[in-house]
């Protein structure tokens, strides 16, 4: 099982996170998302409804989609982030950059 | 997990916010005398707020602190002096914090903008022109160590440094510094925040690369924080850093600071690398009105902005954090009673390991034992359970002070709020339901009671009006009032109000004494207010008061004096739950009294029944010491008949006893009592009484010398009234449930509730105080001045008060006549006045109305050329008549004396002083009489003949007569003449007692009965009973005379044996009815 699952939608590519963001998933994630660049996707949208845990690699891909996407005039969002996530990308001023948004009413 | 900790988070908030408000009312009295204390306490509650509302992704409410931490820091460092203005827009925030704090899930939809212009513009109002760049400036530090410069904003920078605080800048790699050491990201920053504040981050997005570019193996950022914690000691939130921790101010070292104070004004549109703007004070632009201002400049738009502003923005945006809004469901215990709670579990296991034990063994010693253990214990914990229910009254009355404030302001009043007894506790449940009815009084006190200050002021009183809150123990319950010394409650506007409402029939409304008609404020729909203001609310409130204090198990009480002021009491049980009480029970039925209302329980021997019950004026008195206090018999109030065991048969016998003090017991007059000193004289009637039982002791097997004829009294006392309570028999103290009475028997004073005992049967619980009053109890004082000011009071309350229609003679004479006999008022133009041979008349529904005025027939002056007149239309000799005068009319009710000889003459029946003027009281009869006295020819024709038959009986029966009995010295005048005038003798009496004996004294002349209804010492309806009720009198007419003529006044006229019940004054139908009665000889057929 991948632990995520991507969606290629009219530009947009959705990754839902089905679990963790870390180093372990970030290699085949990033080879995902360079290809959905390539052919043409102007924005991704971060699914991290199932995420707990998120480490410096998960933000190093975060920060990385970003700056592809910009540069090609497109955006990033992540959406669906818990409460911990938030706070930490929050103070680590990235939540503006990133478009970070809550998940709404967790059922934990 | 995440909702447990967001949880607690809301619950220390909470916390924090309860008191603030109290808090910032404090500081604003203080004034200049900012107490710094105080201050620090609000901004440390803002200060942690702000830090966890971070953490949790709440983000406005984050934004919102942090502007009020702002301006704190402002107050706390003198900057600006606590006003009303700064304390409105504080606690306009606060109150916003608190919204938020309880529904997080929607707080980050909420619109702040208001509050943060208002902080905002408040802070930057307060500063000095040198100082306001500082809001908007920034300040530059150069690291220890070199590396480049930091940026920070002057007000972030100013308080690390008033705080102590060492700034770092820290040089993470998130990789390197946290991943690989074996931490995680969430670990490091959790510390931090804890440890100080994040003033800055900044990850450097560039050196991450794009997808392109191997991601995860660098991931540097620059951290700037302000912590306590010093450069000795930073190895500790820094572990290995080594030189990528750099001191960018340390406070040992302050000089280091200078670096360029410049401003350097931060540009809000760059959002480059600061992401997260929400968390510094953003330039927002103020308006140049008041920037331009360099001292205190009250900003306009942040006071008017005070109010919180309308509905929050729909919540299109990202969507928020968990979470319905978390209701207020914990409570909090002081440790102390936790720790019994706890040794009491433990005991309690131990008692049960026993009883076990003893069960198996079938050992009955060890059962005792366990059975008193136990019961020991789980009374013990029943106690301390029902503790941990009780808060204090405090807690319900620290929002009080708010709610006056904000209301005196919104009035233009000055009021002072007085608030006692906040440590008083109350089952919780018991103090959030008086909640409400509290705030509704207050309120209500605020608007109605307390006067405006320049209407204080005129009438005498000091321009600042108070309002007490109190509560306070008395007797087993907990008494709440709110008293205010205003301008009191005018028992006949209500009345008039009720009336004009249609709330109640005005037949009833006048037999009712001022405190009933006061106590009609409770019915529903009633609002007396001429402008119904937005802040008591249109009339739903008392009664909705009065439901939820019944419902609680509460009454109130009014207490009001118009001018001086009002005080509601609130009286409520102290707890709704378990009361020990006393079980006795009464011919069969058991009842039960708290038994904090027990003084003492005694039992009378027959033998000393003499002795010990007296007899003084109308009551039975025990002598329990040295004192003497009334006795109640249970089965009396109950209305059942008293019964006891014959010993000789041992069946029981109804006791015919009505009295329980024995024949032989000892009489007085309260007089008596006072002069010889109930010591004394208890003294001495023992001593007779003694030696006359000795004599008679000897003569009969007694059946009251029998146990069985004891009396059991129970000694009870409701805190200002002690009596004593005639029971069958007493039998345990029980702890007993106290269930609520259903609405149907809620009205019953004399019971507080019912319980459920041992054996399933339903007992009442007694309300003692409630008892008192059914038994129609005045505490026994013994004096006869306290007979006299009761009789005082008596007389008082029958005393006639009569309602007049005042008009206007002459411009300035005034004159009146009796409310009852007013048909009708009509206003007129002299132009309607048709004046036909000598005499006036006007057109009047169809017919012709013959006019009078009282010049016509009186010395006095003429209405002259009044254009405004009145013609009050009335019912004389069977025809309507109008009397002309002029307007204004009003109406009034006095007990004004009404003189009878100072300015008596034919047409003028008398005189008052009402008002402060002297009314003359028109009398009608007359003045129709002497102006047309071709009306009487007829009629008097007829009466002629009455008069010779009752002439004659006069003469046969030597001087037949009329029993006349009324206690208006005016009224009965009158009534007197007519009945002469008709042609009959009256004997006349001013109230029941004395017609009763007149009429004793002359029972072979009287033949028919004429009474007024409301007198003192016997009211009309009490003489027609006796006259019914004795054979010598039994067949005589009775005719009443009264204002009161409703149905049900009829019916129970009838009831007592009244024949004809005549509203007062209608001379005619009174002289027909009589002379139908004297005709027929005897008592008339009962009319319909």
């Amino acid at each position: 099982m991948p632990g995520y699952t991507v969606e290629n939608k009219d530009g947009t590519c959705r990754v839902s996170l089905a679990g963790d963001l870390t180093a372990a998933l970030v290699p085949a994630l990033q080879q995902e998302l360079k290809a959905a660049v390539a052919g043409g996707a102007t924005g991704v949208i971060f699914d991290l409804g199932g995420t707990v845990m998120l480490d410096s690699s998960g933000i190093g891909l975060l920060m990385a989609a970003t700056n592809s996407l910009r540069a090609k005039g497109g955006r990033v969002r992540v959406v669906n982030v818990s409460a911990d996530i938030f706070r930490l990308l929050q103070s680590m001023r990235l939540t503006a950059r990133l478009d970070v948004s809550v998940r709404a009413g967790e059922d934990s | 997990m995440d909702d447990a900790l967001l949880g607690e988070f809301i619950n220390e908030s909470r916390e924090h916010l309860a008191n603030i408000e109290a808090d910032l009312l404090a500081i604003e009295e203080g004034g200049a005398n900012i107490d710094e204390e105080l201050v620090n306490k609000v901004f440390r509650a803002a200060h942690s707020i702000k830090g966890g509302s971070g953490f949790f992704g709440l983000g406005r409410v984050k934004e919102l602190a942090h502007k009020a931490e702002t301006v704190l820091h402002m107050l706390r460092s003198r900057k600006m002096a606590p006003n009303a203005e700064i304390t409105n827009v504080l606690l306009a925030a606060f109150d916003r914090l608190r919204e938020m704090i309880n529904r997080p899930g929607e707080s980050e939809a909420a619109d702040i903008s208001d509050l943060s212009v208002s902080l905002t513009g408040l802070a930057s109002s307060y500063l000095s022109q040198e100082e306001k760049p500082a809001l908007v400036g920034t300040v530059t530090l150069q690291p220890e160590g070199g590396g480049p410069a930091v940026t920070l904003p002057q007000v972030d920078f100013d308080r690390a440094r008033q705080g102590g605080q060492t700034i770092y800048a820290v040089d993470y790699d998130l990789v390197h510094d946290i991943e690989r050491q074996g931490r995680t990201v969430l670990d490091v920053f959790s510390d931090l925040w804890q440890t100080g504040e994040i003033l800055d981050c900044v990850v450097d997005f560039d050196s991450v690369g794009t997808l392109e570019d191997a991601i995860g193996n660098q991931l540097p950022l620059r951290l700037v924080f302000a912590t306590v914690i010093g450069p000795g000691e930073s190895e500790v939130l820094f572990p290995n850093m080594g030189g990528k921790v750099k001191v960018l101010f340390d406070p040992a070292k302050p000089g280091k600071a200078a670096a360029a104070a410049a401003a350097v004004p931060v540009d809000p549109t760059d959002r480059s690398d600061r992401s997260d703007p929400s968390d510094r004070l953003v330039a927002i632009p103020v308006a140049p009105a008041v920037r331009a201002a360099a001292p205190v400049a009250a900003p306009k738009p942040a006071a008017q902005q005070a109010a919180p502003p309308p509905a929050q923005a729909q919540p299109s945006a990202p969507s928020p954090v968990a979470g319905p809004a978390a209701v207020e469901d914990t409570i909090r215990i002081g440790v102390g009673l936790l720790e019994r709670l706890m040794n009491l579990a433990g005991e309690l296991v131990l008692s049960r390991n026993q009883l076990r034990a003893a069960i198996a063994q079938k050992n009955s010693q060890a059962l005792a034992t366990a059975d008193g253990r136990i019961n020991q214990v789980t009374s013990e914990m029943q106690d301390a359970i029902m503790q941990t229910r009780l808060q204090p009254v405090g807690n319900v009355f620290g929002k009080f002070p708010r709610v006056v404030r904000d209301m005196a302001a919104a009035l233009g009043k000055d009021i002072a709020l007085d608030v006692r007894g906040k440590e008083v506790a109350l089952d919780k449940s018991l103090i959030e339901g008086l909640s409400d009815p509290l705030t509704h009084m207050v309120r209500n006190s605020a608007d109605h009671g307390v006067e405006m200050p320049e209407d204080r002021v005129k009438a005498g009183k000091k321009r600042q009006g108070t309002i007490r809150i109190e509560a306070r123990h008395e007797a087993g319950q907990v008494v709440v009032e709110v008293a205010d010394d205003g301008k009191g409650i005018d028992p006949e506007r209500i009345a008039r109000s009720a009336v004009s409402k249609g709330l109640i029939a005005a037949e009833k409304v006048q037999g009712m004494s001022a405190q009933e008609k006061v106590a009609l404020i409770f019915l529903p729909g009633l609002s007396t207010a001429e402008k119904v203001t937005d802040i008591s609310g249109r009339g739903v409130g008392m009664d909705v008061v009065k439901t939820n204090l019944d419902r609680l198990g509460g009454k109130v009480e009014i207490h009001s004096e118009p001018g001086k002021g009002s005080t509601f009491r609130i009286k409520l049980p102290l707890t709704l739950a378990i009361i020990p009480s006393l079980i006795v029970s009464v011919e069969g039925r058991r009842f039960a009294i708290p038994q904090i209302n027990v003084e003492e329980l005694l039992r009378v021997q027959p033998g000393n029944v003499k002795t010990r019950i007296e007899v003084v004026g109308d009551a039975e008195v025990l002598l329990l010491r040295d004192r003497l206090i009334p006795l109640v018999r249970f089965a009396d109030v109950l209305g059942l008949a008293p019964t006891y065991v014959d010993p000789a048969t041992g069946r029981r016998e109804t006791d015919r006893r009505s009295r329980l003090a024995d024949r032989r017991s000892p009489r007085r007059t309260l007089d008596e009592m006072a002069a010889v000193g109930a010591g004394e004289g208890a003294e001495a009637a023992t001593a007779t009484a003694v030696a006359e039982d000795a004599s008679r002791e000897r003569r009969s097997a007694d059946r009251r010398r029998n146990p069985a004829g004891a009396l059991e009294v129970a000694v009870v006392t409701t805190g200002t009234q002690t009596y004593g309570l005639v029971v069958g028999s007493f039998h345990d103290n029980e702890e007993i449930v106290v269930k609520p009475l259903g609405r149907h028997l809620k009205a019953l004073g004399e019971y507080a509730g019912a319980t459920i005992l041992g054996d399933g049967t339903v007992a009442l619980i007694v309300d003692v105080a409630g008892l008192a009053a059914k038994a129609d109890l005045a505490a026994v004082s013994g004096t006869a001045r306290a007979r006299e000011q009761a009789q005082a009071a008596e007389a008082e309350r029958l005393t006639d008060s009569h309602a007049l229609l005042l008009f206007h003679n002459a411009p300035d004479e005034l004159c009146a006549v009796p409310l009852d006999t007013v048909l009708r008022v009509e206003r007129i133009g002299p132009d309607e006045i048709e004046a036909v041979g000598g005499r006036r008349t006007m057109q009047y529904r169809g017919g012709s109305l013959p006019l009078v005025t009282l010049a016509d027939v009186a010395r006095v002056k003429a209405i002259g050329e009044a254009r405004d007149l009145a013609v009050i239309v009335s019912s004389v000799r069977g025809r309507e008549v109008g009397l002309l005068g002029a307007m204004p009319v009003d109406v009034v009710e006095t007990r004004a004396v009404i003189d009878q000889t100072t300015h008596r003459q034919r047409g003028v029946a008398g005189s008052a002083v009402i008002r402060e003027r002297t009314v003359l009281i028109a009398d009608l009869f007359e003045m129709v009489d002497a102006a047309f006295p071709e009306w009487g020819a007829e009629r008097d024709a007829e009466r002629r003949a009455v008069q010779a038959s009752a002439k004659v009986a006069s003469a046969e029966g030597k001087g037949a007569a009329v029993l006349l009995a009324e206690d208006s010295d005016f009224f009965r005048a009158q009534v007197k003449r007519f009945l002469e005038e008709g042609g009959y003798t009256v004997l006349a009496a001013p109230d029941g007692q004395a017609a009763w004996d007149l009429l004793e004294a002359n029972l072979d002349r009287v033949r028919a009965v004429v009474t007024d209804v409301e007198m003192p010492r016997m009211t009309g309806l009490q003489l027609a009973q006796r006259i019914r009720g004795d054979e010598r009198t039994a067949a005589l007419p009775i005719i009443a005379l009264t204002s009161l003529a409703g149905d049900e006044d009829v019916s129970r006229g009838k009831a007592a044996g009244i024949d004809d019940y005549q509203v007062k004054l209608d001379r005619d139908r009174l002289l027909d009815r009589l002379g139908e009665y004297w005709a027929a000889g005897a008592r008339a057929a009962p009319s319909g």
